[in-house]
């Protein structure tokens, strides 16, 4: 029967069998890779991936992951069109390979095609030391090098006899090792991420009860070492130091290694701890692809107090206190205005009427966040879904930026189902739990908190004062209006200060972007310090506040044509000419030097039709797509015919330290 | 109804099938191709290393635990799934 039928309708007929298996058992691997493979022989690589991700995501077994990692290096080679790659390079102590495997899935698992590549048992030093190696031929974005005390500094770790000295000078030579590998990577992956860790305190001491006791016990000895290695790489901008003690004491340190793995095959980490590890270099792993989320939606009743203001009050609700759950609430309102000062917004969006709501919010003493916490509001009887759209609107972030964090399992779900893209959190049932939950979310790290971070939700404010404004002047020409805002720009070279802010911008401006090419800080830098090409930032304030570094180019110079490899600004300081005179800057400047020609790539993405018909409208010549096929088209503009165009931004005012 | 249940799960022709799966999975596999004497030897996908993640799913999928000799006799189908049959027997 099965040799009458045709081929087509054969796979047809598994594809449903396989679908109906695996929804009767979400965790048949058998199922859930008998599809995935039958989709890819099939072409559709894309609803296999998608597939490979939710089975994943949905047991997280051993065997799913291990599956998992199989498959996505056999596709390591071809990755999907449009889709974010990471190139990851790993060495370091013992057998790194089943650490590989795990990476490979964890980045898989956020959205990135990964390539990975592990260095060969032993040989970590040479893999970073000499610039000719394979670790270095593979083009890695970051370095991983996980290294374990035992292989550098067996004494310090658990000689009980060893001397002072004797500890002194193993701990300066492994220091100095670690020093040459930070040199080399510098030089030999001058864009590249290097990503070390401190050494763990292991959980027994050779010193027994006495540890802490004795002079130099192994807790003291540990701590020196980790202390003089941050020392070491603290102002090195291309390093990130993992705490691999602080990540191991949360997992459990006696379940770190399983002792049958090290004594087999060297491999330093237990089955368990592999994922948890895996998940922790994707902390430096999202930033340096710009996945970060920058928003937190938050619900009102039952989410940030206890009980429903609309009918238990202010007086009724249950908030602050000694008692629970009112002290628990306050303690995860406490962690919400800390994550604020690390720059994440904060948003309202409930089910309420906006006078009961905002009583407690300015009245009630236990509250911790007040009226001005939150930089977008809505209080009303709409969607959610909809009100997070608006939401995501106001503040000029993508959808992929929010987390949600609502009580209501109903809410969840359908904010869970619309909007995919946001990151809806499985709040547990009980409010003791929702500190520790958010904690762990583990979403909103940065690679160095920079001023803009800081002061964000400053600036949203401000934005709210501006619209009242905007409207209090109500029509008038727009011209008066912007001489009204009295805008100045200043746009600057890149600095050692600004390449934080200048690489954060690059990595998550999609709108106005006329390449949408990412570059990791250590790219930046490296651009930079080679004089391969110009970086320019351009810092915008108005008569309502600053808006702090908000716009990036990066010019490639040669003798008589200069390039414009990358130009973005960010929406909020759209519309008032600060395009326009940061492209005339440019032109001056090319023009003074003595180039004849202005060239610009311009690639069109899903998110950057704002960018569309901005070279064609300034006077660029579409000269056609150079590389048709990555979707690079290419503009220029004759220096020699061109007028400068900044007379008509006379509400502008323009300055800048590059001559 | 349910005991007679947890007798079909812990029959050999079951076992056999998940054990057949789970193997076929981690090495990154076709069921097909695997057989009693499947080893090292006879499947490149079968490293050393990748068979100390089989051996962690293999205790994941059925609870068990296995020592350092069991670890290393068991890179061959049919020794695998002896152990692990005797295991689970132990267990009852």
């Amino acid at each position: 029967m099965a040799q009458d039928a045709k081929p087509e309708r054969h796979s047809s007929e598994s594809e449903a069998a396989y679908r109906a298996k695996l929804a009767a058992n979400p965790g048949s691997s058998s199922a859930a890779l008998g599809l995935v493979r039958l989709l890819d022989r099939g072409g559709d690589r894309r609803t296999a991936q998608e597939v490979l991700r939710a089975f994943v995501a949905a047991t997280g077994t051993h065997t799913s992951l291990m599956a998992a990692a199989r498959q996505w290096e056999s596709w390591e080679d071809s990755p999907l069109p449009g889709t974010l790659t990471i190139r990851v390079a790993l060495t370091g102590s013992g057998t790194l390979a089943p650490l590989g495997a795990h990476l490979r899935v964890a980045c898989a698992q956020a959205g990135l095609h990964p390539f990975v590549h592990v260095g060969d048992y032993g040989q970590w030093a040479q893999d970073l030391l000499a610039a000719s190696s394979a670790l270095y031929a593979f083009a890695p974005e970051i370095i991983l090098v996980p290294l374990q005390a035992a292989e550098l500094f067996p004494a310090t770790l658990s000689d009980a006899d060893a001397s002072a000295a004797t500890l002194a000078a193993e701990r300066a030579a492994g220091i100095s090792r670690i020093g040459a590998l930070v040199d080399a990577v510098g030089q030999n992956a001058p864009g590249a991420t290097l990503v070390l860790n401190t050494f763990a305190v292991p959980d027994r001491s050779p010193f027994g009860v006495l540890d802490l006791k004795v002079e130099g016990g192994q807790r003291e000895r540990m701590m020196v070492l980790n202390s003089e290695l941050i020392s070491l790489v603290r102002d090195r901008r291309h390093v990130v130091v993992l705490d691999q003690d602080r990540v191991e004491s949360r997992f459990g340190k006696s379940r770190v290694r399983d002792a049958r793995l090290w004594y087999l095959g060297s491999v330093p980490f237990s089955d368990g701890f592999l994922p948890v590890l895996a998940a922790e270099y994707l902390r430096v792993i999202r930033p340096l692809k710009g996945l970060v989320r920058k928003c937190v939606v938050l619900d009102l009743d039952n989410t940030i107090w206890g009980g429903v203001v609309g009918e238990d009050g202010l007086e009724g609700i249950k908030l602050g206190g000694n008692d629970a759950p009112g002290n628990a609430f306050h303690d995860f309102q406490i962690a919400l205005a800390a994550l604020k000062r690390r720059g994440i917004l904060l948003a309202l969006c409930s089910k309420n009427n906006p006078d009961d709501v905002w009583e407690v919010i300015d009245s009630h003493p236990h509250m911790v966040l007040r009226r001005t916490d939150f930089a977008a509001v809505r209080l009303n009887w709409a969607d959610k879904v909809s009100n997070l759209v608006e939401i995501a609107d106001e503040l000029n972030l993508g959808l992929e930026s929010f987390v949600f964090l609502d009580d209501n399992p109903a809410e969840r779900a359908m904010v869970a189902a619309n909007l995919p893209a946001v990151l809806t959190v499985d709040l547990p049932g009980d409010p003791s739990h929702y500190l520790e939950t958010l904690l762990a979310l583990d979403v909103f790290d940065s690679l160095g908190v920079t001023d803009e971070d800081r002061a964000r939700g400053e600036m949203y404010r401000n934005a709210q004062v501006r619209r009242e404004f905007e409207v209090s002047r109500g029509g008038g020409d727009l011209t008066s209006h912007l001489e009204a805002l009295a805008i100045t720009v200043k746009i600057e070279r890149a600095t050692a200060f600004s390449l934080p802010r200048i690489a954060q911008l690059i990595n998550k401006t999609n709108q106005f972007n006329m390449t949408t090419r990412r570059y990791t800080e250590a790219q930046v830098r490296a651009m930079v310090e080679s004089g391969k090409a110009v970086v320019y930032s351009v810092k915008v304030a108005d008569r309502f506040g600053d808006f702090g570094l908000t716009g990036v180019a990066i010019v490639e110079r040669e003798q008589d044509s200069w390039l414009i490899d990358s130009f973005l600004l960010s929406c909020r300081v759209l519309g008032r000419g600060v395009e326009d005179a940061l492209l005339a800057h440019i032109i001056e400047s090319a023009r003074k030097n003595g180039a004849k020609l202005l060239q610009s790539h311009f690639v069109a993405t899903a998110r950057n039709a704002a960018a569309r018909g901005f070279f064609a409208m300034r006077g660029f010549q579409k000269i056609g797509s150079r590389i048709p096929e990555d979707g690079i088209e290419l503009f220029q503009l004759s220096l020699e015919s061109a007028q400068p165009a900044t007379s008509h931004l006379r509400w502008l005012r323009v300055t800048t330290d590059d001559i | 109804m349910s005991s007679q249940t947890v007798d079909v799960m812990t029959t050999n022709d079951n076992l056999d099938e998940r054990l057949r799966e789970l193997c076929a999975a981690v090495l990154g596999i076709d069921t097909d191709v695997l057989t009693d004497s499947s080893s090292p030897e006879t499947l490149g996908d079968w490293t050393s290393i990748r068979h100390l993640s089989l051996i962690a799913a293999v205790e994941e999928e059925f609870s068990i635990h296995f020592s350092v000799p069991e670890i290393n006799s068991s890179q061959r189908f049919s020794e695998l799934r002896r152990i692990v049959v005797g295991r689970l027997a132990q267990r009852t």
